[in-house]
């Protein structure tokens, strides 16, 4: 919200340097958006939450109440306006339900000409220019008190009627910027004999708008549907000084409010006179009322703070007090502030106008409560640690990937682009795009990996599990699968289709340049206090030499060592791969006091050799 | 040609000399003081240094007019170097007491049985001590001792002479065939009998001798071994004429000896200029068969009430001594501009991984809230809009909830989270009945965006909150700002203000004073003199309510920031795509 400090100061009487005025918005809640600068204009950022600061007098008023000074309010049409004659009259009908009130006036004998100065500075301090007396008082108003309105020519209407419907498929208008915008039903309109004239809420016609040779006017202060506005204009792709106030919950009261400071500005700036039309408002919004306890407001803030100071600070936000007992305060929450919702807005209130800066500061001093951390996230830590140990470099990257057809992937349904329209299902294919940049920096052989969490569509429900990806060369990802497990002393296997197996299952996968494990069934088997040993068993060894077909993997080696001998355990030592064969020297070693071993290693080579066409050399 | 000083002086210890030959693993000297294995006695072990490096002699081997030492290097030597030789005293000591006794045995067999004809003599060689005698002879062991024992007590002279081949003939009464006529022979003589060629080291009239036995006599197809042993007495490890010891082994001296000994370490420290030297005062005083130990040694053979006195007194001494030489090493590293140590060049790298910076500052943060009793949440990223939106204070059509904001999965029920604070809505609808609550959550967070250098698709927000009776908004103030201290520093300077956000009444912005202009205003802060850091306020009545906890007994705070740009500053990483994307490397 932009706020011409001359026009601020209609309002409030402030003796406060620029700096200082707007040190005070930003306590209150405007803070300085933009920098500060010799315009005189403070530019303050806008929540969505108060339609009433979209407006100069609700930015003066919480001004005001945070300096502690009074507010002067605008001056308005006081007499008693006359009704339209029923001749005159132009009728409304609405067809739409997304108006919740449509107030009109006739302006009669309207002079239509140059603003006068003042008015023109204002505006353009704001930065709106300034077209002629007619529209910018409609404008001045709108920024004034925050409610839009809309002029139009009655001369040029097609009817003298005005029917709030909505548009059709392919119906056009050409608004008042002389851009044609093609509507849909799902936009409702403006319109006079049957032809729309203004895009309801969003923007005018060009049809219909008042120039120098208009002399009657039919001026409008309408109350929509805020997510209706919101959800079109964001279509359309119109985003104005209109639209940003209707896309907020303005108060259907505001309409009477403004259309009677239009009057007095129509009626002693272009000479008009004034007529009431018809006032469209079905369901009249009745005034809400609430409770402020005290206690609430120590439960909050723990201040306590001066009875005198909450009513002065309500007061000045415009809260009527309609009755009080000794702990609390019954309370008519001002129609403007359409935010409050609950009584804990109102000690919001309280606290910002008492200034944040006020509110002390004490430590926590209930019992630590009991520690809810999942043991997989510690444990997703430790793995991190245990891989940059090897070298390896931890990447983060886009959960959101190109669709690559895969089984399960889930697709996003409004992807900005297409290169990030579904969701991962597995680390591995960014981290190859990182690997790569790797190379193209000349750093050779690199070890990558990621935890984070990838996602699969299940015929139910949609998956998401939290995974470890390690990326590299094979040698790389052999070694560091293997280290890794050592460390958290889990035994496991690869089989022949390169999953990764403990007992309880099939936990990951390797791949010839990654592996991945899911961490939530790896740290089931994780044996936290491992390979320390303090007393050392035997240390005899056995090197068996195996020379196998390139047929045979690893895997059958083991399965048949297994089955035969589960007393053994046992590692490669070497293996070299040949034309023809691969060469394995295998260390196989036993429990203490274990006897058999002699005869049970002959026994494994000679099934070794039946079985899997093995030779021994040893 | 190498020439072999050991032949004339078989007790010299140290010498020095020039490098002739480097090859891989051996290297030959001009001239050297090492035994090569050769005539059945073992070769020497010990050391051999130039000024920049070491040799580890492991054994020695005659080739051809030269000595080539065999071991391993440490630093390099070139041809020409002058290096310093050092052997292994012990070990050639023992080779020599072993040599000798071998030919005591032979002077007192072939004395006693004069048709013995020598075939060879095994002087340690593989452990292996004998003389080997041609053809199957009975031997008795009983006379060969007595002999032996009568020989070794009449102090035989014994001593190495050069002769030629004829002066020698007419010495000896049994030679070996085919012996060189062109040049002088060296010759060991024991007594007036007995000469026989020999280029081993020996020891002369009046060393100690060792006792010898004779073990056993072997038979072979055709000859006849006799194996003998050498005891090394325990109390004189070593021979006075090689390594300096206390003779005398009375406790009554220790007290003397312990004080020499250190007075001597400090008098010979002053002198020693190089490291070379101060490791040879190193293994001399505190060498596995140093001084101090051999001290230590002795000390067995005292009485009780000595072990006890003096055994404390020795450890002492051994750990001043230790602590003299290593003030001497740091002392010549550090003075010495021409030490061999250049400790301005850089080492290798040991390569090792990199945590991504995001984890790291995550750790920082999530120590700090562990440390005031918060548990780490996490939830999902695929969320209901129940949890992301409805809980949160935030129905169907409100601004913040925008379509186009949000990226769905499934609309309008399933969509990536837009914020961590969908996870307090979990974790307080989980918790609702179990609480009170302390909690932080980093996590990843969506919007539909294309990506820039300010904004991804995704971005990291770190949450917290805490629910418990009593909770107020200052004690959010509170938290906020020792966090920032921890972040930023003690002197971090924090602008609290209202700020509306739908989950939170009342809610409360967090700025920080701008750290480039103290808060007068630049281009870091937009000239606003402060930079926002988080939003944070008591959780919403209408939040509270929605997951089950009573509004009126529990309150609670909840912050959340984003991660991104702190990391992003910490780091000096300018463009958030290179953070997240391919474009970050390690170094």
């Amino acid at each position: 919200m932009k706020i011409p400090l001359n026009w601020l100061k209609d309002y409030v009487e402030t003796t406060k340097s620029p700096r200082e005025i707007a040190m005070s918005f930003t306590q209150l809640g405007l803070m300085l958006d933009k920098p500060l600068d010799d315009t005189g204009v403070l530019d303050l950022e806008h929540r969505m939450d108060r339609s009433d600061w979209l407006s100069i007098i609700g930015c003066a008023r919480d001004f005001a109440a945070f300096e502690n000074i009074k507010l002067k309010y605008p001056l308005s049409s006081t007499n008693k306006l006359s009704k339209v004659k029923p001749s005159e009259m132009v009728e409304i009908t609405v067809n739409s339900p997304h108006v919740r009130r449509f107030n009109t006036r006739l302006v009669k004998n309207v002079k239509v000409a140059e603003s006068p100065d003042w008015l023109k500075h204002r505006l353009t301090a704001y930065g709106i220019k300034s077209i002629n007396n007619v529209v910018d008082i409609t404008n001045y108003v709108m920024v004034e008190l925050g409610q839009p309105m809309h002029a139009q020519d009655t001369a040029k209407l097609k009817k003298r009627e005005i029917t709030l419907r909505a548009a059709t498929k392919g119906e056009k208008i050409k608004t008042i910027l002389g851009t044609t915008v093609s509507l849909d039903p799902d936009i409702f309109v403006l319109s006079s004999g049957g032809e729309g004239t203004v895009i309801g809420g969003i923007v005018g016609g060009i049809d219909t708008s008042v120039n120098k040779d208009t002399t009657e006017i039919i001026l409008d202060a309408g109350n929509y549907d805020q997510s209706v506005i919101r959800k079109n204009s964001r279509r359309l792709k119109i985003i104005n000084e209109t639209v940003s106030r209707y896309d907020k919950f303005l108060h259907p009261n505001l309409c009477e409010i403004a259309l009677d400071r239009a009057t007095y500005l129509l009626e002693s700036i272009a000479g008009a006179t004034v007529y009431t039309n018809v006032d469209y408002y079905p369901m009249r919004v009745k005034p809400v009322n609430m409770n402020l306890t005290y206690k609430r407001l120590k439960t909050l803030s723990g201040m306590d703070l001066a009875i005198k100071d909450i009513k002065r600070i309500l007061t000045a936000l415009e809260y009527q007090i309609v009755d009080e007992t000794k702990d609390s305060l019954k309370l008519v929450i001002p129609y403007f502030r359409t935010d409050v919702e609950v009584e804990d807005d109102v000690v919001a209130d309280i606290l910002r106008i008492n200034d944040y800066s006020n509110i002390p500061t004490s430590p926590l001093t209930t019992p630590v409560p009991t520690d809810i951390t999942p043991a997989v996230l510690l444990f997703e830590e430790y793995l991190r640690d245990l891989l940059v140990a090897q070298g390896a470099h931890e990447h983060i990257t886009a959960s959101l990937v190109k669709e690559s057809d895969s089984e399960g992937e889930i697709l996003l349904s409004n992807a900005l682009s297409t290169d990030q329209n579904a969701l991962r299902i597995s680390l591995a294919p960014k981290l190859r795009e990182i690997n790569s940049n790797y190379s193209k920096h000349k750093i050779s052989d690199p070890l990558l990996f990621e935890i984070g969490k990838v996602f699969k569509k299940l015929e139910t429900n949609y998956q998401e599990v939290s995974e470890l990806t390690v990326y590299g060369s094979l040698d790389r990802i052999q070694s560091s699968i293997s280290t890794l497990m050592h460390q958290l002393g889990i035994s496991y296997v690869i089989n022949n289709k390169g999953e990764i197996i403990i007992e309880s299952g099939r936990i990951g996968q390797i791949t010839p340049d990654s592996y991945t494990l899911d961490t939530a069934s790896l740290i089931k088997r994780y044996r936290k206090y491992t390979g320390i040993v303090s007393e050392f068993e035997h240390n005899i060894k056995r090197d068996i030499s195996l020379v196998a077909p390139t047929t045979v993997s690893y895997y059958d080696i083991t399965q048949i060592i297994k089955s035969t001998s589960p007393q053994f355990t046992y590692q490669p030592k070497e293996v070299t791969r040949l034309k023809d064969t691969i060469n394995y020297l295998l260390t196989l070693t036993w429990p203490q006091g274990y006897q058999i071993v002699d005869t049970e290693i002959e026994a494994l080579l000679t099934l070794l050799k039946t079985k899997l066409k093995i030779t021994s050399k040893s | 040609m190498t020439e072999a000083r050991y032949l004339s002086d078989s007790t010299l210890a140290k010498v020095s000399a020039k490098v002739d030959e480097v090859g891989k693993d051996f290297i030959i000297l001009d001239r050297t003081i090492f035994y090569p294995q050769g005539g059945g006695q073992p070769s020497d072990k010990g050391i051999i240094r130039s000024a920049s490096a070491e040799f580890r002699v492991k054994s020695v081997e005659y080739n051809g007019g030269n000595i080539k030492h065999i071991g391993a290097f440490k630093g390099i030597f070139n041809i020409g170097d002058a290096v310093e030789l050092e052997i292994d005293q012990d070990l050639r000591l023992k080779h020599t007491q072993w040599h000798t006794a071998g030919h005591l045995v032979d002077l007192v067999a072939r004395d006693q049985y004069q048709e013995l004809i020598p075939v060879r003599g095994m002087h340690g060689i593989g452990k292996k001590l004998f003389i080997e005698y041609e053809g199957r002879h009975s031997l008795d062991t009983g006379i060969l001792t007595s002999k032996l024992k009568e020989l070794v007590n009449s102090n035989p002279t014994i001593k190495t002479q050069f002769v030629s081949l004829d002066e020698l003939k007419s010495m000896a009464n049994w030679l070996p065939a085919k012996l060189p006529s062109s040049k002088k022979l060296r010759v060991l003589s024991i007594g007036e009998s007995y000469h026989i060629p020999d280029g081993g080291t020996q020891l002369k009239t009046g060393d100690p001798i060792w006792p010898i036995s004779i073990t056993n006599i072997e038979y072979t197809d055709n000859s006849t071994l006799i194996h003998y042993l050498v005891t090394q007495p325990v109390s004189k490890k070593s021979n006075a004429s090689i390594l300096p010891t206390y003779t005398t082994s009375s406790a009554a001296n220790l007290d003397q000896q312990i004080k020499e000994t250190s007075d001597n370490v400090i008098s010979e420290l002053t002198s020693i200029n190089t490291q070379s030297d101060l490791d040879i005062l190193y293994i001399k005083y505190l060498g596995k068969k140093g001084i101090v130990n051999n001290l230590m040694k002795d000390l067995q053979g005292y009485t009780l009430e000595d072990k006890k006195k003096y055994g404390p007194l020795l450890n002492e001494l051994k750990k001043s001594i230790e602590s003299t030489i290593e003030t001497k090493k740091v002392e010549l590293i550090t003075s010495n501009s021409k030490s061999n140590i250049d400790l301005t060049i850089p080492g290798v790298i040991i390569p090792t991984g990199r945590l991504h910076p995001t984890t790291t500052i995550i750790r920082e943060m999530n120590e700090f809230f562990r440390y005031l009793g918060f548990s780490i949440g996490e939830g999902p990223e695929l969320e209901d809009v129940e949890y992301n939106f409805r809980r949160l204070n935030l129905p169907e059509g409100h601004p913040a909830t925008d379509l186009q904001d949000s990226l769905f999965v499934d609309e309008p029920q399933y969509l990536m989270r837009t914020h961590t604070s969908s996870v307090e809505t979990r974790m307080l609808s989980q918790y609702h009945d179990q609480l009170p609550l302390r909690v932080v959550v980093p996590g990843k967070c969506y919007r539909n965006e294309t990506n820039s250098a300010t904004n991804t698709s995704f971005f990291y927000q770190y949450q917290g909150f805490v629910v418990d009776k009593g909770i107020t908004i200052q004690h959010l103030k509170d938290t906020l700002t020792k966090f920032h201290k921890f972040l930023f520093g003690d002197d971090v300077k924090l602008r609290f203000r209202y700020k509306y956000y739908p989950e939170v009444s009342p809610g409360m912005g967090v700025d920080m004073q701008c750290r480039f202009c103290s808060g007068a205003g630049c281009s870091v802060c937009k000239y606003r003199g402060f930079i926002e850091v988080l939003g944070s306020g008591m959780i919403h009545y209408n939040t509270m309510k929605a997951c089950g906890i009573d509004p009126e007994v529990y309150t609670g705070y909840a912050f959340g920031m984003g991660l991104d740009r702190l990391v992003m500053s910490k780091y000096g990483i300018k463009d958030i795509r290179k953070l997240y994307g391919g474009e970050l490397t390690y170094l």
